[in-house]
């Protein structure tokens, strides 16, 4: 690019006055930063606006003004510088040592007893106890030196406390304008941005500052702080007492729900019979030869390929077994899966409120770490492969609701008026024309909800759920990472494989 | 509502459309039949009106597949296999027999007994006589009691036999009613779109045919011999070859391990070092101090309501005595997520700059968020050690996939015009990208350090296992005692970390303009 050409239209530019916009921006001071802002923002290489307001007051200057980021970094700096300085004037940096010392030598001590003792009696051991009591001492007496020594080393600390808070203090006041320049350019795009000098935030930061200042010098420079400051002084009994509340409770609730949490049991473990029969009961090359034609049939002749490559590698390996297992386990989640969130789905697309309420519930169960509900299900449910799939499918609904109630609300309002025009009713226009317009968003969400329950396949064997997740885990227990890796690669398989086979489906319909 | 009658009046005023020819070219074979039958279909109101395929009811599977229902054709073949494999227990099944190999294990054991009774009497032992007959008459009652299950199974065996011809009748019934009335539907959907598969296809309708034949005889030995083949039941291969490519595995990661030990070391060390300082501002630092700046942090951000909760989520960690393990959780979940976001942006940049670059990375990032968390955990393992920087590790390649793949995106979706603008005011490359991509990518961005952030601090629970201590390691020894309390306790406040983490951010991120 031609750069000189560049240069000469922008110094044809004519300047624009902003000093009004900067005087408005700075409130207190402003004349000052009038001169300064204008300078940087001529950017004038000399100009080298000194803030001492900021260099004096540091932090404060920064809350003052509402320079957060800034009052955080320099605070902690400054701490770091501050406690360094603390321990060079008050700090007893000969402590550890001299406690080494005073140890040493109370060992020695008893250690010449126990010979006097032993020496009374006339015992051989008597004169090694003496040695070691002798050694002990000069370990000691070393000690002390080298307690001394740190002591004299109070100066370094000193040194390097000021010097660290100097400098910062410098920097601030060198970077201040320039920073503050930074919060004017955000500040002329969105005046939503603190600006002026605040005396409400000046208060705040100084509210800090003394909270922490204070406080964090003493527990770093005292050789052993007091208790209350280093941990949360608390009683231990309320976490027994809760806990032991909870267990109860717990308890309880299993026995008195008994026959619903029997009853959830029973239902989901008729489903994973029937599949399980069907999967793992049945001859292996049945159940190969119906996942290739089924590849084959819903997506395409490669995704076969891929399927019988998958197949060949876990019959190869021997994890057939367990990796129908699994297989079982997640067809089992995905089915419930689409078995509630569809219709849920539906229904929150219908009514807004309902949704509202849903959606904290739908992003709780994605955020929460799923070794959190491990301990609820346990309690109800006990182990097992139930227990693994109720897990699962907390886990693994979300996207499948969500996903179903987005496509069905960006169902064209124009398409519904005509299904309404021709006469078709509310349920005839559900199953006729939206359900299949927002297949390919009730198709996405049906692909993530398997790929999830794939990955919480491990975390279900912790509950006693078998298949490839127990030899993942059985193989992370020994750290035997051949087989831990190779069975890993067997569940990574049966997600692609399912994957790939429900995908190609939804694209075979996109395509057409 | 009124619209309903005038639909249906208008309806019968529609001229009838002459189906028959676009019928005769879908079916193909035996067109005429077919335009018969859908014509009575689609005159029906409901659509379920008695129609009866003889084709189908022979052969069901068969013609389901030779005339491309393939959904049909599951359902056929398993329901017939069901009736099919009740049949063949009830003709040749040995039903029962198990029961009659206990029966004359039984009855083997019983000799035996009364053998040795036998000798006992005659060495004159009342005492041990008694006691073996005693056995043997048990183990009599045990034989009878198994010959009688075994005469039941095998009465059984006929009343299945009944069972079986009477489903498969009812099936046949059902295949030649539902035929027509499925392929009706076929052929509507091949009115709209012409590459749905039409008419009779005899190479499809055998490849059909040797499924079936393949599926039905292997699937009858199955479960229908009382001892059926070791190769139909289990994978003809056993674990030789599992655990010996495992352990060429196993030793390919022992080489690296020692080969490289200074390199797993160095990243170690750096990991530690950063940890070191992240645990000193927030475990070394006293408690008032951290809980006050995370209140007023949030408050910050996100606004009154956050603040309070936020304390109240503080008051219960602090309460229970949880401080210091959120504290040391807080911290990794904070390295993580920094190295995390200090490695992923710059990758970010690269892959939306070199098309490449991104297409060999998208692999990768894929293969890092399907494989399971556990697996690659043992890896880290085997490099690392146990403790907690390969606990970091883990969670950053958990972790990383998101923030890279975000920034990407926001990237690509800068508009060129923007850039073109600025290139033209002669900013350069490094210009562009700081003062306009990135400024414009950061709604992107700031979603992928949310995802990031959310994605490490699961990890951070489960990196527990391998030795990385916090809140995870409660909640995995209350897993394995089964001690509810303790461990619902130990997860409210893990979901009080990630709720405080995720809101405080999600303030920040939703309105990044709100003053600071």
């Amino acid at each position: 690019m031609a750069e000189n050409t560049e240069i000469n239209v922008t110094e044809e530019i004519p300047k624009i006055d902003l000093s009004e916009s900067f005087r408005e921006f700075s409130g207190k001071n402003s004349d000052y930063y009038v001169k300064t802002l204008s300078q940087i923002q001529s950017s004038d290489e000399n100009a080298n606006p000194w803030n001492k307001a900021a260099m004096l007051c540091g932090p404060a200057w920064c809350a003052a003004r509402g320079l957060w980021n800034l009052f955080w970094l320099f605070t902690i700096a400054e701490m770091v510088a501050l406690v360094q300085l603390g321990r060079g004037i008050w700090g007893d940096l000969g402590a550890e040592k001299m406690g080494e010392a005073a140890q040493l030598s109370q060992r020695a001590h008893d250690l010449r007893l126990e010979a006097g003792f032993a020496g009374t009696l006339g015992d051989e051991s008597a004169q090694s106890s003496v040695e070691i009591a002798l050694n002990l001492d000069k370990a000691a007496e070393l000690a002390i030196l080298e307690a001394q020594a740190a002591a004299d080393t109070w100066w370094i600390y000193l040194t390097v406390g000021v010097v660290l808070f100097v400098v910062l203090r410098y920097v601030m006041g060198k970077y201040a304008n320039r920073l503050y320049e930074l919060q004017y350019s955000a500040w002329r795009l969105n005046n939503k941005i603190a600006s002026g000098f605040n005396v409400q935030r000046l208060t705040l930061g100084l509210v800090l500052l003394t909270v922490i200042v204070p406080l964090t010098l003493y527990r770093f420079t005292v050789s052993s702080p007091v208790d209350w400051l280093t941990d949360v002084p608390t009683d231990g009994s309320y976490y027994t007492n809760s806990a032991n509340m909870l267990e109860g409770w717990f308890d309880s609730t299993a026995d008195a729900g008994k026959g619903v949490f029997d009853g959830i049991t029973a239902g989901a473990q008729s489903v994973l019979d029937i599949l399980e029969l069907l999967l793992v009961d049945a001859p292996w090359p049945v159940v190969a030869v119906f996942l290739v034609v089924i590849a084959w049939r819903v997506a395409s002749i490669r995704v076969a390929i891929f399927t019988a490559a998958s197949l060949f590698y876990i019959g190869f390996l021997g994890l057939w077994e367990a990796s129908m297992v699994s297989i079982v386990l997640v067809g089992a989640a995905a089915f419930f899966c689409i078995l509630i969130g569809i219709p849920l789905g539906i229904w929150f697309s219908r009514s807004e409120r309902a949704y509202a309420v849903a959606r904290p519930i739908l992003d709780l169960m994605q955020t929460i770490p799923p070794f959190v509900y491990l301990i609820p299900i346990i309690a109800f449910f006990g182990t097992g492969r139930v227990p693994g799939i109720l897990a699962t499918i907390i886990f693994a609904m979300p996207p499948v609701v969500r996903l179903t109630a987005l496509g069905l609300r960006q169902v064209p309002r124009t398409v519904i008026e005509a299904a309404v025009a021709f006469g078709a009713t509310k349920w005839k226009i559900l199953i006729g024309v939206e359900l299949p317009l927002a297949t390919p968003a009730i198709m996405t969400g049906v692909n993530q909800t398997i790929l999830m329950s794939l990955s919480m396949v491990v975390i279900a064997s912790l509950i006693g759920a078998k298949g490839l997740g127990q030899e993942v885990l059985t193989a992370l227990q020994y750290v035997a990472k051949g087989q831990g890796i190779l069975a890993g690669l067997a569940i990574l398989f049966c997600a692609m494989m399912l994957d790939r086979i429900v995908q190609g489906r939804f694209q075979r319909q996109e395509d057409q | 509502m009124a619209e309903t009658i005038s639909t249906v009046e208008i309806l019968e005023s529609i001229p009838e459309v002459d189906i028959s020819d676009s019928v005769r070219e879908f079916a193909g074979q035996n067109g005429n039949y077919y335009v018969r039958q859908f014509k009575r279909i689609q005159s029906s109101k409901s659509g379920y009106c008695w129609t009866f395929n003889l084709g189908s009811a022979a052969f069901g599977p068969l013609w389901a597949t030779a005339r491309g229902l393939w959904g049909l054709f599951w359902v056929f073949s398993l329901l017939e296999m069901v009736f099919l494999v009740m049949l063949g227990l009830g003709l040749w099944g040995e039903l029962g027999s198990d029961n009659f190999a206990r029966a004359e294990r039984m009855q083997a054991n019983y000799e035996t007994m009364i053998g040795r009774a036998q000798e006992a009497r005659e060495k004159g032992d009342e005492e041990d006589v008694a006691s073996l007959e005693r056995r043997a008459e048990n183990l009599a009652k045990a034989r009878d009691k198994a010959i009688a299950q075994g005469e039941v199974a095998r009465a059984g065996g006929t009343r299945l036999l009944v069972i079986a011809i009477v489903g498969l009748v009812l099936l046949k019934i059902f295949e030649g009613w539902i035929a027509n009335i499925a392929y009706e539907r076929l052929y509507s959907r091949w009115r709209g779109d012409r590459t749905v598969r039409s008419g009779f296809n005899w190479s499809i309708g055998l490849l059909g045919l040797i499924i079936i034949a393949f599926v039905y005889t292997v699937t009858l030995l199955r479960f229908t011999t009382a001892e059926p083949s070791e190769l139909i039941t289990e994978f003809p291969v056993g674990n030789t070859y599992y655990l010996a490519i495992a352990s060429w595995i196993d030793y390919w990661f022992d080489l690296a391990s020692t080969n490289f030990a200074f390199l797993f070391k160095g990243v170690s060390l750096s990991i530690r070092t950063i940890l070191d300082g992240v645990e000193t501002l927030l475990v070394g630092t006293p408690w008032p101090v951290v809980m006050a700046v995370i209140v007023i942090f949030a408050y910050r951000s996100a606004g009154i309501r956050v603040a309070i909760f936020t304390a109240a989520a503080l008051i219960y960690i602090a309460v229970l005595g949880y401080w210091q393990k959120s504290m040391a959780t807080v911290a990794l979940l904070g390295t993580a997520s920094f190295l995390c976001v200090v490695i992923g942006i710059p990758l970010g940049v690269w892959f939306a700059r070199s098309q490449r670059a991104f297409n060999v990375a998208r692999p990768i990032l894929d293969l890092m968020q399907t494989l399971p968390s556990f697996v690659y955990l043992i890896p880290i393992i085997a490099f690392f050690g146990t403790g907690k920087p390969p606990g970091i590790l883990a969670s950053m390649i958990f972790g990383l996939p998101p923030i890279i793949r975000l920034t990407t995106l926001g990237l690509k979706q800068v508009p060129q015009d923007v850039v073109e603008a600025a290139r033209a005011f002669g900013a350069t490359n490094a210009q562009i990208l700081r003062n306009i991509e990135i400024p414009l990518a950061t709604p992107s961005i700031m979603a992928g350090v949310n995802q990031t952030i959310l994605m490490c601090l699961s990890m951070v629970v489960i990196a527990a296992l391998i030795d990385a201590k916090g809140l995870g390691y409660d909640v995995l020894v209350a897993l394995q005692y089964a001690a509810k309390g303790q461990g619902i306790l130990a997860g409210v406040a893990i979901l009080f970390c990630a709720i405080v983490i995720d809101r405080v951010i999600q303030g920040k991120f939703k309105d990044p303009q709100k003053g600071r």
